[in-house]
């Protein structure tokens, strides 16, 4: 029965992909019209409607047949850059040159992507995120579940766009662009060209296939100037010290104070001249480290957990790594930590991370907790991104701070906990506000 | 013009005028049409524009439907189900005129998608994210206006016409530019021929189901005039249906009230068929105000001394309906039908478009000659099958009815009768003949002496046959069911009946031969409830009945109220803006704005579309590449031009200005012909 239903969204799907490519606005319009028509139009003998059906159903099948006889040769190309943002737009361009000896007119780019049907394993593991708030035929249909899976692979919104007339042999381009729905791989499986066809119901399509994928970085909210806590630590290990910025004897450059520099770093004449404190920075291994640790434990993809993605793309984004480290924590079956900065890597190493981050059980928070814990002595200070604020996750906050770790807890939560001291409560939907209040 | 590829389908405002023109000429609303196509050419003919929010577009469409609901509702009230949908279809311009004003008047010139689906709303409330783009909504409502002129059902060819004419001129705004007008008409003259014949195709296809249908389902033993296919030898459970057919208005108490109505009389029996033969049904002449028809023929007989006058209340469906009428009946009055046609055998059809119909019917209960209405016994009336012969010769052996006076005959064989048992439980499936090699109506009188009210009948009248007596298998109905709060006689489907009429004695007279226990099996079988529903089902009837005027009043009082709150809602939320008071509408009075370059622009944009960032100046010489070089120097000139028209606060010389009118459309020239 269940794979009965999953071949019966499949077929639908496939239908409706298939109409939303091949007919114009006017051809759906047309092809709705011709269906109510058909409807009310019933009984033949007690309403002529059903001649609008018959005339709709006529042009369409004409239109069709003719776009069916659209042919064309050409050459495309696309210029993709490597990375996009979720829900930020991305332009690129689509090259095309007509290979054939004929001139082609009224034609339109669009791209073409991978198939986003979900495979039956996929729909039964699959989640709407959404499912608690919908109703029970909502639920059961799967309708929604089904569409979440099919969106989550695709853009939520691509353009191609109109060619000039093209002679024989001449080359157009085309600016398209997409807005990334979510933070993941974006599969592009090639691109159509289109043309209406004589009536502008239907369109003739040539494909060619041109597969590509874009790594989309997770979405990043703007953040309020992060000022963590500047104590630097003995770094043993060997970073590279490609920056130059520690705690040797040889003076580097003056900075703004920040919570934790050492009086004796003050750089008396410069806070007597500005009014503010400024320090001094020597060239050292000494420099300051920070975890940002992300609770990937989520029962799926839920709004919370996406959004604990981007508020962790948002501080390694902001987070300067020239002159600190930055670990990311996380759990991804086994604790695992990645460090960006002073030549390590770039953050951008780290947000192509979490743009593949999947969640894993809630309960597996403990070998995260041991981690960070034997990272302890290293750490200048500790970012935490949670989806919920049990026993163990207050023991370790706990812990941390007692052990006099600068630590800063985001909670990210649809009910917000009432014994949540300290801790900095975000609801999904409104994340931008919350973080603002970020110190 | 043609427009790029990839523009959007929209009607102009004209068109729209012309279709609701075309809807009106369809349904005869010409007043209304005129009226609907007015307000589809406001946006022109005013500056007024309403400043809607989207609340308030949503409000407007919750109101069309509540509208719809009315207006659906009370047409409902004053016809039948099935009329009353059909005819708020036809109305749907109107209703939905609300809507469309919504958009060609509001000052964003479009509907939110979440207008249209509550739905959606709800999604969008629950923070979802629902795509809500602007809708443009005259395409579906020239398609709605199209679909609703096609509800009147006019007759001829004018509708498939201006079908063509009013979608090819919505087509033709986007032809894409590469196709030519001839090949476009090409192909709408091969659309258009192929549609009408996939219309010509439904409607011969419905033609023959309906007939296959009527052939196989003319079991209704009392609704065909010329056939009664028994369900002798068929299944059981029959006659279960609780509807109301008739309401008789005769007093309880009345002696010599008819206990049966008549509809349909049939004289020849073939297989478990009876057929009217000569039974042809011919028009019966109206008299007086036209709601007398004289079943005797002759206006100048004096209606016999004991004439009695029954009122009937009867359902109709499909438009026809077979008037019950009691033995001996001579004449129908107060019958407001568009045509009523009799036949010999005494079926009277009325046809009319409502669904109950009311008349009064006159009759003799002790005539004792038949009204020439009802046709003298003949060879036909003597006619028994030859395999159901051995079974009756036995029978009649066995009664003695050789040579017994007819009214002797008629009492034996009522009384053999009684002996059998009424029953609508099946024996064996349907067949002609039964296990056995006998046929039903054999195996009824020699084995199971068991069956329903046709088994009855049809062995009375061959039994009457056989003894030499006319006789004919009569269908109708039995009036046993008194209704205390409608004081009427109350007479249901599961009361079809039928019976034999015998010539005896110079006339007609009904012979019953079913056992009187039949009407209380028969109430054996109404549903719990059957009370309550018989109540609802006489609200229903008088509600269905009350007199029209007060109805549409009501139609229109809604209307009238809905259109009040939407405007007091529009006005007493500030919607309802001046536009001419605030300054004028920015998008008719910008400077420059009948500058002729914008149609070389169109014209050149056609061939290399213009990037939605790309500047005017910019895309110009790439625009013009293909053009000549004197061309492409005077198109510079002319965008120069232009754009001092537009933005110089000083605006052009008279002279500069006629020089930009006229060397614009030179260039058009020029463009098109390249």
């Amino acid at each position: 029965m269940r794979r009965l239903h999953y071949t019966l969204l499949r077929l639908v799907s496939a239908v409706d992909r298939s109409v939303r490519e091949r007919l114009t606005g006017a051809g759906k319009l047309a092809a709705i019209s011709a269906f109510m028509a058909a409807i009310v139009g019933l009984d033949t003998h007690q309403s002529l409607a059903s001649q609008v059906f018959a005339l709709l159903a006529a042009m369409l099948a004409v239109s069709l047949l003719l776009s069916f006889a659209f042919r064309a040769r050409v050459a495309v190309r696309r210029s993709l850059p490597r990375f996009a943002t979720a829900g930020e737009e991305l332009g690129y361009r689509i090259s095309v040159s007509n290979a054939g000896r004929r001139p082609l007119a009224d034609l339109e780019v669009r791209e073409h992507f991978a198939d986003a049907r979900p495979s039956f394993a996929e729909f039964r593991r699959g989640r709407d995120p959404r499912d608690a708030q919908r109703n029970w035929v909502d639920r059961k249909g799967g309708y929604f579940r089904w569409r979440h899976l099919i969106e989550r692979k695709l853009p939520e919104r691509a353009r191609g766009g109109p060619l000039a007339l093209m002679p024989a042999g001449a080359n157009g381009e085309v600016r398209a662009s997409l807005v990334p729905r979510r933070r993941g791989v974006l599969s592009f499986a090639g691109i159509d060209l289109v043309r209406p066809d004589v009536f502008g119901l239907a369109y003739g399509r040539v494909r060619t296939a041109l597969a590509d994928k874009l790594v989309v970085l997770p979405k990043r909210y703007r953040l309020p100037q992060v000022l963590l806590p500047a104590q630097r630590l003995l770094q043993p290990g060997g970073h590279a010290l490609a920056s130059s910025i520690g705690d040797s004897e040889e003076f580097l450059s003056l900075r703004e104070y920040r919570p934790g520099d050492s009086l004796r770093r003050v750089h008396w004449k410069s806070f007597a001249r500005t009014g503010e404190p400024v320090v001094k920075e020597f060239e050292t291994e000494f420099f300051e480290r920070h975890a940002l640790v992300l609770d990937t434990g989520a029962a799926g993809e839920t709004d919370a957990f996406e959004e604990a993605i981007s508020i962790a793309a948002s501080f390694v984004y902001t987070i300067d790594t020239q002159e600190s480290l930055l670990d990311l924590v996380f759990v991804a079956g086994e604790p695992e930590c990645h460090t960006a900065g002073r030549g390590e890597a770039s953050n951008v190493h780290l947000l192509e991370i979490l743009a593949g981050l999947e969640p894993t059980q809630p309960t597996e928070f403990e070998p995260l907790a041991r981690e960070i814990l034997a990272m302890r002595g290293s750490l200048s200070s500790a970012v935490f991104v949670l989806l919920a604020w049990d026993a163990p996750r207050r023991k370790l906050v706990a812990d941390l701070t007692a052990s006099g770790l600068g630590v800063r807890v985001l909670l990210v939560t649809e009910s917000p906990p009432a014994d949540a001291q300290g801790v900095l409560v975000l609801q999904p939907g409104h994340i931008e506000a919350g973080l603002m209040k970020f110190a | 013009m043609n427009a790029p590829a990839a523009s959007p389908f929209q009607v102009p405002p004209a068109l729209l005028a012309v279709a609701l023109a075309f809807w009106g000429w369809q349904t005869k609303n010409g007043y209304a049409a005129a009226g609907l196509a007015l307000a589809m050419l406001l946006p022109a003919l005013t500056r007024l524009r309403l400043e809607l929010s989207e609340r308030d577009q949503h409000r407007i469409a919750d109101l069309t439907m509540v509208l719809y609901v009315a207006v659906a509702g009370s047409l409902i009230a004053t016809e039948t189900l099935r009329t009353g949908v059909h005819e708020s279809l036809v109305w749907l311009p109107g209703v939905v005129l609300p809507l469309m004003l919504a958009q060609t008047m509001c000052v964003e010139g479009r509907v939110p998608l979440t207008a249209l689906f509550r739905y959606l709303r709800k999604l969008k409330a629950r923070g979802e994210k629902v795509k809500d783009p602007p809708v443009d909504l005259t395409g579906p409502y020239l398609a709605l206006v199209l679909i609703a002129a096609g509800m009147a059902n006019q007759p001829g060819y004018g509708y498939f016409a201006g079908v063509v004419l009013i979608v090819a001129a919505a087509l033709v705004r986007i032809r894409p530019s590469r196709v030519g007008l001839a090949g476009w008409l090409l192909a709408l003259t091969v659309s258009a021929g192929a549609g009408y014949g996939i219309q010509s195709g439904l409607y011969t296809l419905q033609t023959l189901v309906e007939d296959w249908i009527i052939d196989w389902q003319l079991s209704g033993p009392l609704l065909d005039p010329y056939r009664s296919s028994t369900r002798i030898g068929e299944l059981g459970r029959l006659k279960s249906e609780d509807a109301i057919v008739m309401r008789v208005y005769a007093p309880r108490d009345e002696p010599g009230r008819p206990a049966l109505l008549h509809r349909a009389s049939y004289n020849h029996y073939a297989g478990t068929t009876w057929l009217a033969r000569q039974g042809n049904l011919e028009a019966l002449a109206s008299r007086g105000d036209g709601t007398v028809f004289l079943l005797a023929g002759n206006a100048d007989t004096p209606p016999p001394a004991d004439t009695r006058k029954i009122r009937i209340s009867q359902r109709v469906q499909g438009g026809r309906t077979l008037l019950a009428m009691p033995l001996n009946a001579s004449a129908i009055s107060d019958l407001v039908a568009s045509r009523v046609r009799s036949n010999p055998l005494g079926a009277v059809q009325a046809e009319m478009e409502v669904p109950w119909t009311f008349y009064y019917t006159l009759y003799s209960p002790g005539a004792a000659t038949s009204p020439p209405g009802y046709s003298a016994a003949g060879a036909e009336d003597l006619h028994v099958p030859e395999r159901e012969r051995p079974t009756l010769d036995s029978v009649a052996l066995k009664l003695g009815l050789a040579g017994l006076p007819p009214a002797e005959s008629v009492r034996r064989v009522m009384g053999y009768l009684a002996q059998f048992e009424y029953s609508t439980v099946r024996n064996h499936a349907f067949s002609d003949l039964v296990p056995g090699n006998e046929t039903p109506l054999a195996e009824f009188l020699n084995t199971t002496r068991r069956g329903h009210c046709e088994y009855f009948a049809t062995a009375a009248t061959l039994l009457l046959r056989t003894a030499g007596i006319p006789a004919r298998y009569a269908t109708g109905y039995a009036i046993q069911d008194w209704s205390t709060w409608e004081e009427a006689w109350i007479v249901r489907e599961r009361h079809s009946h039928a019976w034999a009429r015998a010539f005896v004695a110079g006339h007609w007279q009904d012979v019953d031969a079913t056992p009187p226990a039949w009407f209380a099996d028969e109430e054996a079988l109404a549903p719990t409830g059957q009370k309550l529903a018989d109540l609802l089902r006489w609200a229903g009837f008088r509600w269905t009945t009350r007199d029209g005027s007060e109805t549409k009043m009501l139609a229109w009082a809604i209307v009238a109220i809905a259109a009040v709150i939407l405007v007091w809602k529009l006005v007493s939320e500030g919607g309802l803006v001046r536009l001419a008071q605030r300054g004028g509408d920015s998008r008719h009075t910008r400077p420059g704005d009948d500058s002729e370059f914008y149609a070389v622009e169109a014209a050149l944009a056609k061939r290399v579309p213009r990037r939605a960032s790309e500047p005017l100046l910019e895309w110009l010489p790439r625009a013009a590449a293909a053009l000549e070089a004197g061309a492409r120097a005077e198109l510079s000139r002319l965008a120069v031009l232009h754009y001092r028209y537009r933005f110089d606060p000083q605006g052009l010389p008279a002279a500069e200005r006629s020089t930009l009118s006229n060397s614009c459309k030179k260039i058009l020239a020029v463009i098109r012909r390249a």
